[in-house]
């Protein structure tokens, strides 16, 4: 070992002492604490998004589904966030909760019939794999094509009102 | 003694170049699997978050072909059917005052000619007569159907010259014919 590593070593062991000592006079010092007393807090709840007044919007000019793809009416949905931060709703997040007719007997013949596409979503007349709805920002949802009644359908589902049910889930940010 | 000299200084090159060759590799291959272990971590907290769903029902309703405007039929002759109800011949007039077509229908009951019967386009015309209703029996003053054995032709009347012309010598050609006496012989 040289002469500059023996320096080194005795640096070294120099500091070493020096910390040691150091803790022990802080250890021999007067302590007081101070208590902040009880702080509360709590979570945010996510509110549902507010719904307006949904409809069915039927295709061109027809005021009611006819049997046949072409005639697939749209969703719409207007949708509000109440909530104090921006919520995002994905396309894959709409889905069909319920569709069936009012009436029992016309739904048990006709209830297969009437079927809930998949829907491509748009907002804004644009379409969105997902949306952002700022806080307190109103947008409107239009499903796509979503309702149909096959062209298979007889007469006994001839001017049958129904409803479809649909859910929309937000997330945040 | 510390190993000094171009030759070891040389030495220790190479065995830094071969470090850097033989162990780098692992190195880097462990640095990226750790960014990809932490980049997952953050795709796994950015795709988490609270949710809540809203569900909406919105109503809707099926078409009725029969929303469509209604046309007029015009019955033009009425029998009895096979089933015993009336059978009227009805012309149909999507323009009023513009025949298109004559098509027997059943309906519910003649009460005079011509008989507005209300039909939807497109579809057979069927109208069923309203429970409790009698048989209806055709109008007389609608033109009777050749081919119906209830279009009683005992219903028409002798010709009316023939019945003002003399009552008293002008028995029907059947009264004639069968009472025709024949002069009895005077003993």
């Amino acid at each position: 070992m040289g002469s500059t590593d023996k320096r080194m070593v005795l640096v070294a062991a120099g500091l070493a002492v020096s910390a040691v000592l150091t803790g022990g006079i802080a250890y021999a010092a007067f302590n007081t604490t101070v208590s902040s007393g009880s702080i509360t807090g709590s979570a945010q709840s996510l509110r549902p998004l507010e719904v307006g007044t949904p409809a069915t919007d039927y295709a061109g000019e027809e005021t009611g589904l006819w049997p046949g793809d072409k005639h697939a009416a749209d969703i719409v949905i207007p949708v509000r966030n109440d909530n104090e931060i921006a919520v995002q709703v994905s396309n894959n997040s709409i889905t069909n909760a319920e569709l069936r007719f009012a009436d029992d007997g016309v739904q048990d013949a006709c209830g297969r019939f009437l079927i809930a596409d998949v829907p491509v979503s748009i907002t804004d007349g644009a379409e969105f794999d997902s949306v952002v709805i700022p806080a307190g920002a109103d947008r409107t949802i239009r499903l796509i094509g979503a309702v149909a009644l096959s062209g298979d359908a007889g007469d006994r589902c001839q001017g049958a009102p129904f409803t479809s049910s649909w859910k929309v889930k937000a997330t945040t940010l | 003694m510390p190993e000094t000299g171009p030759a070891n200084a040389y030495k220790r090159l190479v065995e830094s170049r071969v470090w850097q060759e033989q162990r780098m590799p692992a190195v880097v291959l462990a640095a990226t699997g750790l960014m990809a272990i932490v980049g997952m971590g953050s795709v796994a907290v950015a795709a988490s978050g609270w949710t809540t769903t809203t569900e909406v029902s919105v109503d809707g309703v099926t078409m009725t072909p029969s929303a469509a405007a209604p046309q007029i039929g015009v019955a033009v002759q009425t029998t009895i059917g096979p089933d015993g109800r009336p059978v009227a011949t009805v012309m149909l007039s999507p323009v009023p005052g513009t025949p298109q077509a004559v098509t027997p229908v059943p309906v519910a009951s003649i009460s005079g000619t011509p008989v507005p019967v209300a039909f939807i386009s497109g579809t057979p015309i069927v109208i069923l007569p309203a429970p409790g209703t009698p048989a209806p029996v055709p109008s007389p003053v609608l033109a009777p159907v050749s081919e119906t054995p209830t279009a009683a032709p005992s219903v028409s009347p002798p010709p009316p010259v023939e019945t003002t012309a003399s009552p008293a010598e002008s028995p029907s050609p059947v009264t004639e014919a069968t009472s025709a006496p024949v002069p009895t012989p005077v003993p």
